[in-house]
């Protein structure tokens, strides 16, 4: 049984078979979470409510764009809904009581944590793209498959993500 | 221009070598509770299309009551049962789960001899990152159908940090029978032979007066590892589609792993005094309209106190104050900051001062004999800015000597 095969059913009302697809998109589910939390816990918890959203959401998806894509969206929004209640949070807890991290992996701590401040008042539409094509080597045409855009609108979102970007990291460049 | 942009692709380009450790058993848990949350919304569906197939509302109505009845009925006697399991032998030290955990660990896995009726141990699991301090056992019993699992975990740190939906925190008195009087008792968290009292916290959370969470946190008599006995999800996004255990069976089990007896604090302990019980420096003055809502533990192996704290105020608007302390055996320098001094009856304690990104940070260096005390104290805004910190700052050191237990 094939993915959109699995959707459709799932539609119907036959929900375990979604289990198939936790599995299919456990990794890539995970390291897009991990890439928009910074740390392990989050990313999990960020995983498991993509996945009840997407149950409860299910009839709703309407095949326009990959599913993982619309799972992509799902996590961004969510996301973002969290990340509004907790960034105090996140900058207080970046300093870690007693942390004995070697000091190469300290600064690329820090530096995953000044990216993803940088990240965050990104939109989805150019959030996703950056993540993917930068942090999980997805191609230009992977990306635009997956999001269903043409590959040009992908690369323009790239560049104003850049472009931001570029603004907010000024002091590292 | 161009080399920024070669810049910026090459810090992007860095993220890649971030660790994920993905957590074992992410997609089965994930299954399940997508399980649990769709047999909840069919149950739903199909009791409303019960509904509609009938042709009489009273027919309905009836249908409801007994379903409601039987579901009462089903619950109550799975909790009655529970309560007559008195000293429950559980005996899963021997589970081959348990004995490949323990050969992994440097401590000695705190086991219960007590369960619910019907619980069973599910799953037992390690995460751990590079860092001690993430280091967590969770086992993990399944229980009755439509109650929720009780997680028990155990690793060297403890977060209390639950600042906004928090209904009920309370202290949980753990005392090793027999008592004989304050003479022999030890407070805080004390450690070794003879008899012993401790702390423990207990906190509940509720969802549109709805139980969602149930968690008691301890530290370990034998281990120096903290101690969590929970049950439900603390995520306000997850709402919980079973019943959450109750009290007495926290209880019970922290009672099963130690030995002690365990009870609520009669009458409560503020939450205000739980860090001075804790061994923690606390402020005398926090600016108005802040209340302490959170705590959060961190064992420090090579301390001579148990662990470190951080202390957690928050206003209705979310503002956070919070003071965090630790030991160190080296001095401080702090580069860009201000040097402030503080005078007290024990002479002068020095600190240091410094706003960063709407983040004011003041940082305050007691001499102990072996090591430095370090209390940082962070606000996140104007509400408690400069002169605040101050006054926090000074009362933290006015019990410099006074507090810390030998």
């Amino acid at each position: 049984m094939d993915e959109q095969e699995i959707i459709s059913r799932s539609q119907q009302g036959e929900l375990e078979l979604l289990d198939s697809l936790v599995r299919m998109h456990e990794d890539s589910l995970y390291r897009f979470s991990y890439h928009l939390c910074g740390n392990a816990d989050s990313a999990a918890e960020l995983f498991q409510d993509t996945w009840l959203k997407a149950l409860k959401n299910i009839g709703k998806y309407n095949a326009s764009g990959t599913f993982l894509g619309w799972l992509f969206t799902i996590a961004a929004n969510l996301r973002r809904d969290n990340y509004r209640r907790s960034r105090r949070w996140k900058i207080i807890q970046a300093r870690q009581l007693h942390h004995p991290l070697p000091a190469e992996e300290m600064e690329l701590h820090e530096l995953q944590f000044i990216i993803h401040e940088a990240l965050e008042p990104l939109d989805e539409s150019l959030r996703i793209p950056v993540t993917l094509f930068y942090f999980e080597d997805y191609s230009l045409q992977a990306i635009a498959d997956l999001l269903d855009i043409p590959v040009g609108t992908v690369k323009s979102r790239l560049h104003r993500a850049k472009k931001h970007l570029r603004n907010q990291l000024e002091v590292l460049l | 221009m161009k080399e920024k942009d070669q810049r910026l692709e090459q810090l992007l380009g860095r993220m890649r070598k971030a660790q994920m450790n993905k957590p074992y058993g992410l997609a089965a848990n994930t299954i399940e509770r997508m399980h649990a949350a769709s047999a909840n919304q069919r149950g739903k569906g199909q009791r409303w299309n019960n509904v509609k197939k009938n042709t009489g509302i009273i027919v309905a109505a009836s249908i409801f009551i007994l379903v409601g009845v039987l579901s009462a009925w089903g619950t109550l006697s799975w909790w009655v049962s529970r309560g007559n399991s008195d000293g429950l032998a559980v005996g899963f030290a021997q589970d081959y789960r348990i004995v490949q955990i323990q050969e992994q660990l440097p401590f000695k896995l705190a086991l219960p001899d007590w369960l619910p009726n019907g619980f069973s141990l599910k799953e037992a699991k390690v995460s751990s990152t590079d860092s001690y301090e993430d280091l967590v056992v969770s086992l993990r019993f399944d229980g009755p159908k439509g109650i929720e699992p009780i997680i028990l975990s155990q690793g060297y740190k403890s977060d209390l940090t639950r600042p906004t939906n928090i209904t009920k925190f309370q202290t949980v008195v753990l005392s090793s029978p027999p008592l004989k009087g304050n003479g022999m008792v030890t407070s805080g968290n004390s450690s070794g032979g003879g008899v012993w009292k401790k702390s423990g916290f207990y906190y509940e959370i509720e969802f549109d007066g709805t139980f969602q969470h149930r968690a008691l946190t301890f530290h370990s008599h034998e281990e120096p590892v903290f101690i969590t006995i929970s049950s439900g999800s603390s995520n306000s996004q997850s709402r919980i589609p079973a019943d959450i255990a109750d009290t007495d069976v926290f209880l019970n089990i922290a009672k099963g792993i130690t030995g002690a007896e365990t009870a609520e604090l009669q009458p409560p302990l503020p939450i205000e005094e739980m860090p001075k019980s804790l061994g923690l420096y606390s402020s005398a003055y926090i600016p108005h309209g802040y209340k302490l809502t959170g705590i959060t533990l961190v064992n420090i192996l090579t301390n001579p106190i148990p662990y470190t704290g951080r202390l957690i105020y928050t206003d209705d608007e979310l503002n956070t104050i919070i003071i965090q302390q630790w030991l160190d055996p080296l001095s401080l320098v702090a580069d860009e900051a201000e040097l402030v001094e503080y005078s007290t009856a024990q002479g002068s304690v020095i600190g240091y001062y410094k706003n960063e990104e709407e983040i004011s940070k003041l940082t305050l260096m007691f001499d102990e004999i072996d090591y430095w005390v370090y209390i940082e104290i962070f606000s996140d805004s104007v509400r408690a800015g400069r002169s605040e910190l101050d006054k926090i700052a000074q009362s933290l050191a006015n019990q410099f000597s006074s507090l810390l237990s030998p």
